[in-house]
């Protein structure tokens, strides 16, 4: 027992996995990983990617490849710090602790991580202003507003969404989100991911029903496929005016492009009418491993800082002497 | 302009720096380290320029890393043969100097477009700044650390080889606290409140992570006695050939959301 728990706490098995952890990165980095299985067929020869299948190398960092030596890692680590520790101690004469609190940052950011796969969940919901979601706790959460700010040349500057969180449909707080500005909302935690413009056009068939028709959908005509490509600003003189494309498509090649505006025919289709949303793209996260991971990088930073300040001062000693 | 005089004064710095390593002319290769800090102020300035037409700071790309990196290894040069002469070996602030000129020579190649623009949504954090400054800061220190180590394994002299492995440990320990908290510490910190996760194992984040534990095992190696110090001085630089990797070949070799050209 006492010899495994020496080998446990060694040097030698830190450096070994320490190693282990390298090679394993380098090729799970290079590897794709959670691609579906053809994916590994199409690109790598097949015994190759039999291996990389069957060793879970595609899903590295979920499997026992990963969670075993890194399993290891942490037990190699926390005996190591309290061997070390007690040494400290125990010396006359500086101490230095600034390694000891660097690997207990580390350990309690492995514990954060583990937490962090078991507990996180992410949600994510495109809203246009005045679409809701519901968050639990009888809570909802609805788009007032959704600003895409942009510079002179025309670049994207901020995405900005206020929100209001409901609660028995009573509005009981108004925030804004931005990206790196997320909204707290206890545990959950509220991003600025992304956004889509919603183009929607409406067709009036021969009989006058109305046909909504979504960017990307269409419908077929002789052996090709008419889609609904958008809506494109087009100038009219000085002004810019909305149009809608629809494009013709004969498997994968673009054949045709329409321009129309509202009353013109397509087929046996009259454009009615469009939309053009603006939404935003925002996640809804629940992750309970982010307060040990914190706790993990202020430990690990004061360690950090301990190790640097003692750095400087023996360096400074060393000269003096 | 300024590009071209900093490209002028690299090339005059270079050339006094090989000449005195064949013929030592009194203390001519300090004129060649004042260059180097000439150098560092003019890309610095032009950073500061770029900064003040985005109204953020100027850490936006490649073009606007590449600058800041090589100005940094020029100042640092100049500080460690300042303030640590005892330390300093001019071969090694050779290798340093080429370093940096190679990266400053970058910003004139199609990997990196001068053309000013204002950053992202994503971009627009103070976490940005002391993510990709303390990076490149700790990267820095890790070329002296790289220099030190090719003269270790080329250096024949046993009492030489002992003053640059302790130039090598103490660049490879300053660089490593340094890019541990810019690049682990504040890189995670950015990117919970950017994407709501401390850590994806993106690609540039894994290999970041490789970088820095082969530095770790760097200065795990050191503990164990029988290790011979050229393996050290390998393992340094295999680490900081990770470093260069990490910067570039992960922007334009795989797809990760770090890629900002």
């Amino acid at each position: 027992m006492i010899k495994l728990i020496t080998f446990l706490k060694s040097m030698k098995l830190a450096v070994i996995l320490i190693s282990y952890l390298i090679f394993s990165f380098i090729l799970a980095s290079i590897i794709p990983q959670n691609m579906p299985l053809d994916y590994y067929e199409n690109i790598y020869p097949g015994f190759v990617s039999w291996i990389i299948v069957k060793s879970h190398y595609n899903s590295f960092f979920t499997s026992l490849l990963f969670l075993i030596p890194i399993t290891v890692f942490f037990i190699n680590l926390l005996l190591c710090t309290i061997s070390r520790f007690r040494k400290e101690i125990k010396k006359e004469g500086k101490r230095n602790f600034g390694p000891d609190i660097i690997h207990l940052g580390i350990l309690i950011i492995l514990v954060g991580g583990l937490i962090s796969f078991l507990t996180r969940t992410e949600e994510f919901a495109y809203l246009g202003p005045g679409d809701s979601v519901d968050l639990p706790g009888n809570y909802q959460l609805r788009l007032a507003s959704f600003d895409i700010l942009k510079y002179n040349d025309d670049s994207i500057k901020d995405w900005i969404s206020t929100v209001e969180i409901l609660q028995y449909n009573t509005v009981i707080y108004t925030g804004e989100i931005e990206v790196n500005k997320p909204l707290s909302l206890g545990v959950y935690k509220v991003y600025q991911n992304s956004y889509q413009i919603d183009a929607t056009v409406y067709l009036k068939k021969e009989d006058d029903k109305l046909v909504k028709v979504k960017k990307g959908q269409g419908y077929k005509k002789d052996g090709t496929v008419i889609i609904f490509a958008g809506l494109e600003e087009i100038k009219d003189g000085d002004t810019l005016t909305k149009k809608v494309v629809f494009e013709e498509w004969d498997n994968t090649k673009r054949i045709n492009k329409k321009i129309l505006d509202i009353n013109d025919k397509i087929d046996k289709y009259t454009v009615h009418n469009f939309s053009n949303r603006k939404l935003s793209g925002l996640s809804f996260i629940l992750d309970l491993g982010i307060y040990p991971v914190w706790t993990g990088l202020v430990v690990f930073f004061l360690g950090l800082a301990w190790t640097f300040m003692q750095k400087i001062g023996v360096e400074a000693t060393a000269k003096r002497s | 302009m300024m590009s071209t005089f900093a490209l002028i004064l690299f090339i005059t710095s270079l050339f006094i720096q090989i000449t005195f390593i064949f013929i030592k002319i009194g203390n001519i290769k300090n004129i060649a380290y004042y260059f180097l800090l000439v150098i560092s102020g003019i890309l610095l300035a032009e950073l500061t320029m770029r900064s003040i037409a985005i109204k953020f700071v100027a850490l936006t790309n490649i073009y606007e890393s590449l600058l800041f990196f090589s100005a940094i290894i020029c100042l640092l040069i100049f500080i460690f043969n300042n303030k640590a002469k005892e330390m300093a070996h001019p071969y090694i602030n050779l290798i340093g100097t080429v370093i940096a000129f190679t990266l400053f020579a970058l910003t004139s190649s199609p990997i990196a477009s001068d053309v000013i623009k204002p950053p992202v949504p994503a971009l627009q954090s103070h976490w940005l700044i002391l993510h990709v400054s303390f990076s490149f800061i700790g990267e820095s220190f890790f070329v002296l650390g790289f220099g030190a180590a090719i003269m270790y394994l080329f250096s024949k002299n046993e009492e030489r080889k002992v003053h640059i492995d302790k130039l090598m440990y103490t660049a490879i320990t300053l660089g490593y606290i340094i890019f541990t908290v810019g690049a682990l510490i504040f890189g995670a910190v950015w990117a919970q409140f950017a994407w709501g996760r401390f850590w994806a194992w993106d690609p540039k984040e894994t290999f970041a992570l490789i970088t820095w534990l082969i530095y770790t095992l760097y200065l795990h190696f050191r503990f164990i006695k029988k290790i011979d110090n050229k393996i050290t001085a390998i393992i340094v630089i295999v680490g900081f050939l990770m470093t260069i990797f990490t910067f570039f070949g992960v922007n334009f070799l795989t797809s990760s959301v770090h890629s900002y050209k």
